[in-house]
């Protein structure tokens, strides 16, 4: 008496093995993706590249009066803003990297060193042309949930082009120049700031970082923005 | 990439959800011998017991559909428990009986002691060769007796049969998304009954053996879920449970959230507690499908909804804290930053491992949908046609069933016992 019970046993597997031809599907398919990211990356990377050289050669004709520091000023602010923008989605494509993790490593490491290029060069062609904008070398620490690059990037809307913003991973190791930026400045909390001269450590929040840039402007005698004023 | 211990939970629920999913399909597609209907050989004496608990609404309308059942009046009899009514049942009934002299009616009242009590005391005095058990909120269909009686002839192992659940005149949206959600849980149940995996005979009118029941010592009348216990121990000594779509009861579904809110816990927590009353069962080869998939997936359902919906929760309220300190920190000066929005989407930075195991869910849910209807023959668009119905069904039922678990979860914690709506 009772039923013959059964073991589908062979349906088991076979779910078992469909399942695993799914994810890997799903694997391959982020394979491709990462493959996709990489390449688009490197392109990207190798257009600020060329971006730079073409900066470095034009500022040494400032002299001459064959380039203008209109123009230099304009090039700059728009390379940064889109290396800030690039830079941001690297940053996410290697946090989620699974396969090529020392190669987007390495983009990275090439972005923060064009990066730096970009703030010494900014820093060359102030010295041949009246500064005009404002430049903020952000460190900020991967490890932790701080709004201090978002309180910049609210910042950088309210005041556009007056402000230039060079951000960099403190803790990037792999990268000997950030680590000797840290130890020129003199930082050792994170997330810090220089503007101007000036070194800023630790959170500003965003009244206390708008006052400073304020203060900034002022100084380097450019147009002091209408913001500024509602602040005092 | 760094992975944690969250990143592999979330890797195993995803593999384990779509392995069920995929053997269900399997199941579903397999080959099956079909059975010749059957026509009933004789009339078997039966017995309906209707235990009723302040039921004066609608027990007049069930025992109408019992009278109304297509099969010989001398042949069957209605047994009313009226479990301590406080209500004016027991006079509705008494009432009902007078106005039905050709038709066997018995009225037992006893003090209120729960469901498993009153079946028990009708199992007594039934004497049927097969009895249902019809709660005082359904209805049955005219042939249910034509239908489901000669499903027993075709294995003597055959201890009861379920008949199609459906949700009567569903009126507002959730009564209309629980009319999609019966018709879904019909075709899982079919699923089940290809495997002898049925776990539940529910309480509208599901018929049983008088004789098996009786030799099992009864209805359980410690748990309020006496038609989950009862099914399991069937099971455990390898009896079968059949289901039918042919043989219909409608039954009312609660209106409103709280009702259903309490309908579930009880259904779900009494699923919890019978599944570890019987846990030899679990993994036991002796009963084949039923130990190794239906028991463990009787939990496991509740556990992959706890996490699936916790880890959400968990990067919602992340986010949401972390916008607000954003927002905070810039003084909530929407105005910038609306003026200055700038919409950014980057096709290579979607989390395209996930959107593919997720696009296979939803790709087998939806044929699941689809095909649940053709099996019960409903058009797709009948009472689940409105927008706002389906939508709720897809998107906010499975967060309201997931709170239903997470309180589970909670009642198993603190030990707090399963109680009546």
């Amino acid at each position: 008496m009772g039923i013959e019970r059964k073991t589908s046993l062979k349906k088991y597997l076979l779910a078992f093995i469909l399942t695993l031809v799914v994810f890997s599907g799903g694997i391959a398919v982020g394979i491709l993706l990462e493959n996709a990211q990489l390449s688009s990356s490197q392109q990207i990377i190798l257009k600020e590249k060329v971006n730079l050289r073409s900066l470095q050669l034009q500022q040494n004709y400032i002299g001459s009066g064959t380039a203008d520091c209109t123009t230099l000023h304009s090039i700059l602010e728009n390379n940064i803003d889109e290396l800030g923008k690039k830079m941001t989605l690297v940053i996410d494509y290697e946090k989620k990297a699974i396969f090529n993790q020392e190669e987007f490593n390495l983009q990275l490491q090439d972005y923060f060193l064009t990066e730096i290029q970009f703030y010494l060069i900014s820093q060359e062609i102030d010295k041949k042309c009246k500064q005009d904008s404002v430049k903020v070398l952000y460190f900020y620490d991967e490890n932790k949930d701080d709004t201090q690059g978002d309180i910049l990037k609210y910042l950088k809307k309210k005041f556009d082009a007056k402000i230039l913003i060079f951000s960099l991973d403190s803790g990037f190791t792999q990268e000997p120049m950030i680590n000797t930026l840290l130890t020129s400045y003199n930082i050792t909390t994170y997330p810090s700031m220089v503007v101007g001269e000036k070194v800023f450590q630790g959170r500003q929040d965003a009244r206390e970082l708008m006052g400073i840039l304020c203060d900034e402007f002022i100084k380097i005698g450019t147009e002091v923005p209408q913001e500024c004023k509602i602040v005092g | 990439m760094i992975v944690t211990v969250l990143d592999a939970v979330l890797f195993c629920t995803y593999f384990l959800l779509l392995f069920l999913s995929i053997f269900w399909l399997l199941v579903l597609f397999s080959s099956q011998e079909k059975n010749e209907k059957k026509k009933l050989r004789n009339f078997p004496f039966f017995t309906t017991i209707v235990p009723a608990y302040n039921e004066e609404k609608s027990v007049k309308e069930t025992l109408l559909s019992l009278i109304n059942l297509d099969y010989p009046n001398e042949k069957k009899e209605i047994i009313v428990v009226n479990d301590g009514s406080t209500d004016r049942t027991k006079e509705i009934v008494e009432q009902f009986i007078q106005d039905h002299p050709t038709n066997k009616i018995t009225l037992v009242n006893q003090k209120n002691q729960g469901k498993g009590k009153a079946m028990n005391t009708g199992l007594a005095l039934a004497r049927g060769e097969f009895f249902a058990c019809l709660d005082a909120d359904s209805f049955i269909a005219t042939n249910a007796l034509q239908e489901m009686l000669p499903l027993f002839q075709e294995d003597v192992n055959i201890a009861a049969v379920c008949p199609m659940l459906k949700v009567k005149n569903p009126k507002n949206v959730l009564q209309k998304v629980q009319w999609c959600e019966y018709i879904i849980n019909m075709f899982y149940k079919f699923l089940n009954s290809r495997l002898d995996c049925i776990h539940v005979t529910p309480g509208p009118f599901s018929i049983y053996k008088t004789a098996v029941i009786k030799e099992l010592g009864g209805f359980n009348e410690h748990t309020i879920t006496e038609d989950l216990e009862i099914a399991i121990r069937l099971q455990k000594y390898q009896y079968k449970i059949v289901q039918t779509f042919d043989a219909i009861v409608e039954t009312v579904a609660p209106l409103t959230w709280k009702k259903l809110f309490k309908q579930r816990v009880r259904w779900y927590k009494g699923s919890v507690d019978n599944t570890l009353a019987y846990k030899n069962l679990i993994f036991n080869k002796k009963y084949g499908d039923f130990g190794f998939i239906r028991m463990p997936t009787i939990i496991s359902s509740g556990i992959i909804a706890i996490i699936l919906s916790a880890t959400l929760f968990q990067s919602l309220i992340s986010k949401l804290y972390f916008q607000f300190n954003y927002l905070k920190s810039v003084n909530f000066d929407f105005i910038t930053l609306i003026r200055n929005y700038s919409f950014d989407f980057n096709l290579l930075n979607l989390p395209i491992f996930k959107l593919f195991v997720a696009c296979t869910l939803l790709g087998i849910s939806l044929f699941v949908m689809i095909y649940s209807y053709r099996l019960v023959k409903e058009k797709i668009t009948n009472y689940g046609r409105t927008w706002l119905s389906l939508v709720t069904y897809l998107f906010i039922y499975g967060f309201f069933i997931t709170l239903v678990w997470f309180y589970i979860a909670f009642m198993v914690v603190t030990k707090k016992k399963n109680f009546w709506s």
